[in-house]
């Protein structure tokens, strides 16, 4: 009866892929998301809905009209919007069991906040030099952190363990920021978000992976999803 | 020597998806085989010799399995 007291109706759908156990474990969970545009705004929603207990999002952008065609949040009336703040409102009218704390800057001024005591890292920034930074700071707070980046019909997922080098390993020859923004589809975004997600849960319940310290390259057009066997 | 070639996302473009045989002269380097598609190196993010990383100036070998992805960094 108590377990029934604890579990929201909102979640009931969610038992059977997860245990009551695990649904509690997740409404106990702290996850931070850096970056709330594409991939940031479909992770966001998801992992309201699968009923995260506490969510910490953060982009010091705001929305404007080319992020339309992949950007959940971005719509007519929010143009001009911090991303973070209209994401945050898009929680919290959902259910009211997921507490959400926006933060409008760049995550690298807002450290602790974020980092301090959060049990994942959701990566969906847009650039790699960023992305180079953020899995630094993971390593520091020994955090997981769940990577995901898209450029056209093309996306890859991965998790760099506490402690791993796999962002490094992806763009560790990296020199210069790339100066134009990459086309995305909407398609592309949406299941990339939707692995990130996968992948977090997961790490929140314990389970196992093969993309633990390693990554999956998608290619839409051709339909072709390669799991990366590293043998070093 | 006989390599295979695998190329990842938008490297396959225009291009191919795996070749399984391209002959290439003696001590010819992932940056040689690179290049020789026509992809610049600077879009390259991760270089793969038999499911092992890789640098771009590692000595290939006879039926070597090179994998190249390219950096996907949008978000």
């Amino acid at each position: 009866m108590t377990q029934a007291k604890k579990l929201p109706d909102f979640f009931a759908r969610n038992i059977g892929s997860i245990t009551a156990a695990q649904q509690l474990k997740l409404q106990e969970a702290i996850v931070t998301v850096i970056g709330c545009g594409g991939l940031g705004s479909f992770v966001i929603e998801e992992l309201a809905r699968l009923g995260i207990g506490s969510l910490r999002i953060c982009d010091p952008d705001r929305f404007s009209i080319s992020n339309i065609n992949r950007q959940l949040y971005a719509q007519a009336e929010t143009l001009g919007q911090y991303k973070a703040a209209v994401a945050a409102k898009r929680v919290r009218l959902l259910h009211g069991q997921t507490t959400v704390l926006p933060v409008m800057n760049r995550f690298q001024e807002e450290k602790k906040q974020l980092l301090a005591n959060t049990e994942v890292v959701v990566d969906c920034l847009d650039n790699v030099s960023s992305r180079r930074e953020l899995a630094g700071l993971c390593n520091q707070y020994q955090i997981p952190l769940v990577h995901g980046a898209v450029q056209q019909w093309y996306g890859q997922v991965g998790v760099q363990l506490a402690g791993g080098t796999l962002i490094q390993d992806l763009y560790g020859s990296h020199k210069e920021e790339e100066t134009t923004a990459p086309s995305v589809l909407s398609c592309t975004v949406a299941l990339i978000a939707s692995m990130q997600v996968a992948e977090t849960c997961k790490l929140l319940l314990g389970m196992e992976s093969p993309l633990h310290n390693s990554w999956i390259n998608i290619d839409l057009q051709r339909v072709t999803f390669d799991i990366i066997d590293r043998k070093g | 020597m006989d390599i295979t070639i695998k190329l990842f996302a938008y490297f396959r473009d225009g291009r191919f998806k795996e070749v399984a045989s391209r002959f290439f002269d003696e001590g010819a380097t992932p940056q040689e085989v690179i290049t020789s598609l026509g992809i610049k190196m600077d879009d390259v993010g991760v270089i793969m010799v038999n499911h092992r990383h890789a640098d771009p100036a590692y000595c290939l070998q006879q039926d070597d399995v090179l994998a190249v992805f390219p950096k996907i960094g949008g978000g």
